[in-house]
């Protein structure tokens, strides 16, 4: 380790002591993902989305930390960590809703409209949009996926994760300053031509808040 | 049999400001587990590893449902835990940390916001690589960068650890 953690431990007490005030949320996950998750039994998506949940509530950082204690104190029998691949979890219910909008996809092709950029996710969650057509077909040498906010912010931070059609992780960027990424054309190497790959942003704003956007598409050329 | 592996699991990590409920929580788990096997009219078999997590279920539900309402105050509970109890100057300022950490949290970029609330779990960096799939040099990478951004929050809002 590279850093100076002389603070750690005193941050680490702080931050489990809030427990001690804290009531759950409306949305606690139930303690079996929690479990799960812990004993490094769920998906790295999983994982996040469940990490993201202790960071903000005391109350589950807590049953965390005692199903990491129940794992060091189970018999060994129970302890057989098993690694899923690296599927977000967001990505089964996009590619749910993906069937969807190829549903209203057929539906639209008797309307003369401009075809509409994919919704994977809640519209009503977006404060992120594709600067890119609905499955624009990108060259593999400069693929730049490319968004903005939506109102139009200053000094945020993005994120990007992008996977295959089929949930495949194939990069991830964060800490992105400008509102577009360029996918590196060795993550699309295996990537066969016409193929489609799904992005997602997550915007940081100054505030603390932050904003995911819908779950978009392109093709490679 | 059942209740004595739903006993032992209970045991192992319920906290001591909960020892008064030890009891009724085996109970809860042992009737999920029988429930469950008689909706499979007995021919269900349970591994060491459902029990756990069946005894563990319990207890958290149990922790939920006593923090909703509040039944259990600072005081009760550091004073089960230490010896010496810090004094209300020192809680205040642990919670107030405390406080801001999760707020600090919040403003992090997601990745960094992974690894140091890991972090922060007590996992050490290998764990947060294999826990979030991350390549080691990844996690400690992110680690680092999240533990300076986290000290550069609290400062900012005049806490230091």
């Amino acid at each position: 380790m590279k850093a100076e953690y002389d603070d750690v431990d005193a941050m680490r007490q702080a931050f489990a002591a809030l427990a001690a005030t804290a009531k759950p949320l409306d949305d606690c996950p139930e303690p079996p993902r929690l479990w799960a998750a812990a004993r490094g039994e769920a998906s790295p998506g999983e994982t996040r989305d469940l990490i993201d949940h202790t960071a903000s509530c005391p109350v589950c950082a807590e049953a965390w930390r005692l199903a990491v204690r129940l794992e060091d104190a189970a018999p060994a029998s129970g302890r057989q960590p098993v690694r899923r691949p690296a599927v977000a979890q967001w990505w089964p219910a996009a590619a749910a809703a993906a069937l969807v909008v190829a549903a209203v996809g057929v539906y639209q092709l008797r309307e003369p409209a401009p075809p509409p950029v994919p919704t994977l996710r809640s519209a009503a969650e977006a404060g992120v949009v594709s600067d890119l057509a609905a499955d624009a077909v990108l060259p593999r040498e400069a693929c730049v996926l490319a968004w903005h906010p939506e109102p139009a912010r200053e000094g945020l931070r993005y994120a990007v994760q992008v996977t295959t059609d089929d949930l495949r992780p194939v990069v991830e960027a964060d800490d992105l300053a400008a509102p577009r990424f360029e996918v590196p054309a060795a993550a699309l190497a295996e990537l066969p031509p016409g193929a489609r790959i799904l992005w997602r942003v997550e915007a940081f704003l100054p505030g603390g808040r932050r904003l995911a956007s819908e779950t978009f598409s392109v093709r490679i050329e | 049999m059942l209740r004595q592996k739903l006993a032992r699991a209970v045991g192992a990590v319920c906290p001591s400001w909960l020892a008064d409920q030890r009891d009724d929580i085996v109970q809860v788990a042992l009737i999920r587990v029988m429930d469950v096997r008689r909706k499979s009219e007995g021919e269900r078999e349970f591994s060491s590893s459902y029990l756990w997590r069946t005894a563990y279920s319990a207890l958290v539900d149990e922790i939920r449902r006593l923090r909703r309402r509040q039944e259990v105050t600072l005081e009760e509970e550091t004073s089960t835990h230490e010896a010496v109890s810090p004094g209300p100057e020192q809680r205040a300022r642990g919670h107030q940390i405390g406080a801001g950490i999760r707020s600090c949290l919040g403003h992090l970029v997601r990745p960094r916001r992974l690894a140091v609330t890991l972090y922060l779990q007590g996992h050490t960096v290998p764990q947060v690589a294999r826990l979030l799939g991350w390549s080691p040099k990844r996690a400690d990478n992110l680690v680092y960068r999240g533990l300076a951004d986290l000290r550069q929050c609290l400062t900012e809002k005049g806490l230091s650890p």
